[in-house]
């Protein structure tokens, strides 16, 4: 592939238009060098790829690097679109990267699912990627359902698929309480998918650093600021960044202040 | 419309065609009202057809409709156009998509479950919406008896029922204590309509404050904002989702009682057992 001049190769360029305040907005385009799909054909991908009605409008296209983004903002998407753009040659390198995933972190409404599932169609759409989204909440519990000897499913007949899948997008995790068994599952899933060098996505409340083990002990998780580590433990974690390139973001809640203005805008 | 009136032929009401529900104008649009052929019925089949039974609306406020809400502050009138813009707009099927709820929030006795209990009715009514009404407490009873061996049921069945439906009234929020299991079952619910872009109705007791206010405010008195309650995430999706509508009100139930107090006070009366 040779690559465009204006988007170089990543199939995105970054133009500024007009924001529902008046004030620009920067946001992803689909460069004019690709093909553009049908509506249809994007419509049933979305089924396919498990993406839920919330999320059907997160594409690159409409993801808004506005007032009050930090430099996060950016550099994450530029990140996840090289990502995209690189899909296919990684692993040239080194074989291991090959299951090389993102990890996407931030607080509440930092559009950290938004840019995961753009990266899920966006690998379906130009590299025809099978992949599936999964709430890993939902997840669970569907895992958990299937020990119940009325449900038809077993947790064989679960899983398999969901390892098998050549991208999976967990979202939200560590939302909740993880217990033990969950701690393994989740587990039991990154490895295999890791081991079988199978790209995967994560978005998580949790910022994630280094926090030793005295900290962890000095101060109760109930005073302090919570990290990543105290939800899923070291050697989840450990795993975790071995498989996944971190993506931080950052930046102001998106939901709270400006969905729910509008929420009630449309009630007047 | 329904299956359950055709099956009774011969005693369809005029009025209402056998739906239960008669229209009535309240300024230049038109709600439904409960018909008045259902009242005094008290046989089961009569109730089965009860359009309000399959709803789950309980008996004692099945009287509530748009039409006999009677706003007494500019507060719950404000509250009162609301719900009926929101009536109004769920008409537009493009507009609807958007799954977009209502959180009513107010000392008891505002009427809140009241205007959740007219929108079903009406929604149910009007644009066939099939709908459920639960209180919270009900709900999470429901969803512990499915653990029972001696139920038949899976506790996702009894879930797909409440993520389903059309519209949900989720009455009496946080009005338990919360356990982890408790607050992982109401993130279930509140998430998964959220992604499917579900409408929810709730109601509840506790006032909204953001997060900083409930920081600095002390124990006791912490334990009453919903925030507390339901926690910061939940919250956060509540708030995308909902609009929020604040009820105020000296409450009617306690008139003869106590003379209007801030509402503030309204939540302390229910706190038996303070900060845990």
């Amino acid at each position: 592939m040779t690559d465009c001049e204006r988007c170089r190769g990543t199939g995105f360029e970054i133009a500024s238009v007009p924001g529902p305040d008046g004030k620009d907005v920067e946001v992803a385009h689909r460069c004019t060098c690709q093909q553009v799909a049908g509506p249809d054909a994007s419509e049933r991908r979305r089924e396919a790829l498990r993406i839920p009605p919330r999320y059907e409008h997160c594409t690159f296209a409409t993801f808004e690097i506005g007032e009050g983004s930090t430099r996060f903002t950016r550099d994450a998407l530029a990140m996840v679109l090289r990502y995209c753009s690189a899909y296919t040659q990684r692993g040239a390198v080194n074989a291991n990267d090959k299951g090389l995933g993102l990890l996407f972190t931030g607080g509440n409404g930092t559009g950290k699912t938004h840019l995961a599932v753009a990266v899920l169609r966006e690998l379906a759409e130009t590299h025809g990627v099978r992949g599936q989204f999964w709430d890993y909440h939902e997840l669970m519990r569907e895992i958990r359902n299937s020990y119940n000897p009325a449900t038809a499913i077993t947790e064989y007949e679960l899983l398999e698929p969901v390892i098998e899948l050549e991208v999976l997008l967990l979202d939200d995790l560590g939302a909740w309480k993880m217990t033990d068994w969950m701690n393994d599952t989740l587990f039991y899933i990154l490895n295999r998918r890791y081991l079988a060098r199978r790209p995967t996505l994560i978005t998580t409340n949790y910022p994630d650093r280094e926090v030793s083990a005295r900290e962890l002990m000095d101060a109760d998780s109930t005073v302090r600021r919570e990290y990543l580590v105290d939800r899923i433990g070291y050697r989840l974690r450990s795993r975790l960044l071995e498989a996944c390139t971190v993506v931080k973001l950052d930046g102001p809640d998106r939901r709270q202040v400006a969905l729910q203005a509008s929420n009630q805008r449309l009630l007047l | 419309m329904s299956d359950g009136g055709a099956s009774a032929p011969g005693r369809e009401c005029p009025r209402c065609q056998g739906t239960g529900f008669a229209h009535e104008r309240i300024g230049d649009r038109e709600y439904a009202r409960r018909c008045g052929c259902r009242r005094g019925s008290g046989a089961d089949a009569a109730r089965a057809l009860d359009p309000l039974h399959a709803l789950g609306i309980p008996g004692g406020l099945g009287h509530c409709t748009l039409g006999n809400f009677a706003p007494r502050t500019p507060a719950l009138s404000a509250a009162y156009d609301r719900a009926l813009a929101y009536c109004h707009r769920f008409a537009d099927e493009a507009a609807r998509a958007d799954g977009l709820g209502l959180l009513f929030w107010g000392p008891p006795g505002t009427g809140k479950t009241h205007l959740a209990v007219a929108i079903l009715a009406e929604l149910a009514a009007n644009h066939g919406a099939r709908g459920r009404f639960c209180t919270f407490a009900g709900l999470l009873d429901e969803i512990a008896h499915s653990y029972d061996k001696s139920s038949r049921t899976s506790e996702s069945r009894g879930l797909n029922s409440i993520l389903g439906a059309d519209v949900l009234v989720l009455d009496d929020l946080g009005a338990r204590k919360m356990t982890d299991w408790a607050a992982d079952s109401l993130f279930t619910i509140v998430n998964g309509r959220y992604m499917a872009r579900r409408p929810t109705l709730f109601t509840t007791s506790f006032e909204d404050v953001d997060r900083e206010v409930a920081m600095d405010a002390h124990g006791f008195r912490r334990h009453e904002y919903l925030i507390e309650r339901v926690g910061q995430r939940l919250r956060s999706r509540l708030l995308e989702m909902c609009a929020f509508v604040p009820m105020q009100a000296a409450p009617e139930r306690d008139k003869t009682r106590r003379p209007a107090k801030p509402s503030t006070l309204g939540g302390m009366r229910r706190s038996p057992k303070g900060p845990s």
